[in-house]
């Protein structure tokens, strides 16, 4: 960055010079030294032109600027006034109603325009602190319920596919006789299923291909999947549960507890139950 | 005096309070160690003694400038403020003049050596322009220096820079860079 060393003082003698000219602080003698090195060096008189010609553009053009002003002073009333101040303080005052509701006398103009008006004390600067304070505080807060209710949905998480993989292989798939080779196509469609599920971790396909089944095992009249009712809702739960799905595991194990067609099945269900209440 | 329009009118003070706001604001808590509430209630009072002294002639155009008219406003409602706190601060100096420039020196220095009215009035018409469009810090300190007559210490206290010493250097910058723009404009023009 320059420095005032850094100027030079030639340079400055000369500007010094034209100011003082320019001020009218020089004498006669002075003067007429100073008009005559001007007329010698073509350099120094360049720049007391340019210099005059500054300070005769910045009177001339000062002045237009504060007859504006004057005259724009002269055409606002004082509600004007204030809401002018109060939007050079505050930025934009919308609207301008609460100029007129308060006395204009009493009040100070930012306190007329009624925008970002300070309270004496400075009691907005109070509210203003509170209001951030509540809001960071609530900001906090949410945030941590966020991240407990995320742990604690992952813990969840953990916990349902721990206990899906524990009871998966619980049953092996003992279907009821058959009546020929269309229960052997059956039996084999059911155990290459089952074995999906003890071997997919999640899949949303199969979840979606059990509760059909499940739907179907479950009608009033006999059907193919009938007697695999038992081991297709027991293999549903475990793939709801998989698929982290709790509520459809719950609402399938609690059919089965009461109404699977073994006791084996029966009491499983009502266990995983019990662990996952 | 010719009226213009209350838009214009709300725009033209706009523009004003927008550039003493920073100012005044910056000014009052460093000088006085204001708090920003404060700073808003002496500035709005200010504004209102302004508009009144405009409306009742209390200002003379020829010799006032509105900036440092306003600012000094400020200070003596600042100095107000601290009587009333019952507070004591070294009272700065007077914002306003320190020495005047004369347009009529300026004229009888470029009738001397820019003898051709035409001539001048061109130059004086495109020094005019350039100052509407002149960038900061140059814009303040120039003008605040040969039009409102501020000295280097009361810019220095006004704007926040560390001493009159570094506004004369700032101000001799902004100097040189008006020189060169003059002097390559009008070279341009009439080569």
């Amino acid at each position: 960055m320059l420095k005032q060393d850094d100027i030079n003082s030639d340079e400055l003698t000369d500007v010094e010079l034209v100011e003082r000219f320019l001020c009218g602080n020089m004498d006669a003698d002075e003067e007429a030294r100073f008009m005559a090195s001007l007329n010698a060096d073509e350099h120094r008189r360049a720049k007391a032109v340019a210099m005059a010609y500054l300070v005769k553009a910045m009177k001339a053009e000062g002045s237009r600027r504060d007859r504006q002003l004057m005259q724009a002073m002269c055409s606002v009333d004082r509600s004007d006034v204030a809401q002018v101040v109060a939007r050079a303080v505050c930025g934009p005052v919308p609207g301008n109603t609460a100029a007129t509701a308060v006395e204009p006398a009493q009040k100070p103009a930012i306190a007329v325009a009624g925008a970002c008006a300070p309270a004496p004390g400075g009691h907005n600067n109070k509210i203003r602190k509170l209001l951030y304070g509540f809001f960071t505080t609530l900001s906090v807060a949410a945030a941590i319920v966020i991240v407990f209710w995320g742990y604690r949905s992952h813990i969840d998480s953990c916990r349902n596919a721990r206990l899906a993989d524990e009871y998966a292989t619980a049953f092996a798939m003992e279907p009821a006789p058959t009546r020929g080779s269309g229960d052997e196509a059956m039996a084999r469609k059911m155990s290459r299923l089952f074995a999906r599920v003890r071997r997919e971790r999640r899949s949303q396909d199969l979840q979606a291909e059990l509760s059909h089944l499940w739907e179907l095992s479950q009608q009033p009249t006999y059907n193919d999947y009938t007697p695999y009712s038992s081991l297709i809702g027991w293999n549903l739960a475990i793939v709801c549960l998989r698929n982290d799905d709790k509520a459809r595991a719950c609402e399938v194990l609690t059919v089965l507890a009461s109404h699977a067609d073994s006791d084996a099945v029966r009491a499983k269900a009502a266990e995983l139950l019990a662990k996952l209440e | 005096m010719t009226s213009q329009s209350p838009e214009l009118s709300r725009q033209l003070l706009d523009k004003f309070a927008k550039k003493e706001w920073p100012v005044a604001q910056s000014w009052l808590s460093r000088v006085y160690g204001l708090d920003v509430h404060d700073c808003e209630d002496i500035f709005q009072e200010a504004f209102i003694v302004l508009w009144t002294h405009l409306r009742q002639d209390r200002f003379d155009i020829h010799h006032d400038k509105a900036g440092s008219y306003f600012l000094s406003i400020c200070k003596k409602k600042a100095q107000e403020a601290m009587r009333k706190k019952q507070r004591i601060v070294p009272v700065p100096d007077d914002v306003l003049a320190a020495q005047e420039f004369s347009e009529a020196k300026s004229d009888q220095l470029l009738l001397t050596f820019e003898p051709e009215a035409s001539l001048r009035e061109k130059k004086e018409t495109m020094v005019r322009q350039m100052l509407r469009q002149m960038p900061e810090p140059c814009n303040r300190i120039l003008w605040a220096f040969y039009f409102e007559s501020v000295s280097m210490q009361e810019m220095a206290e006004l704007y926040g820079y560390a001493s009159a010493a570094t506004v004369k250097v700032i101000k001799h910058r902004c100097l040189e860079k008006f020189g060169k723009w003059f002097s390559e404009r009008f070279k341009t023009m009439f080569s």
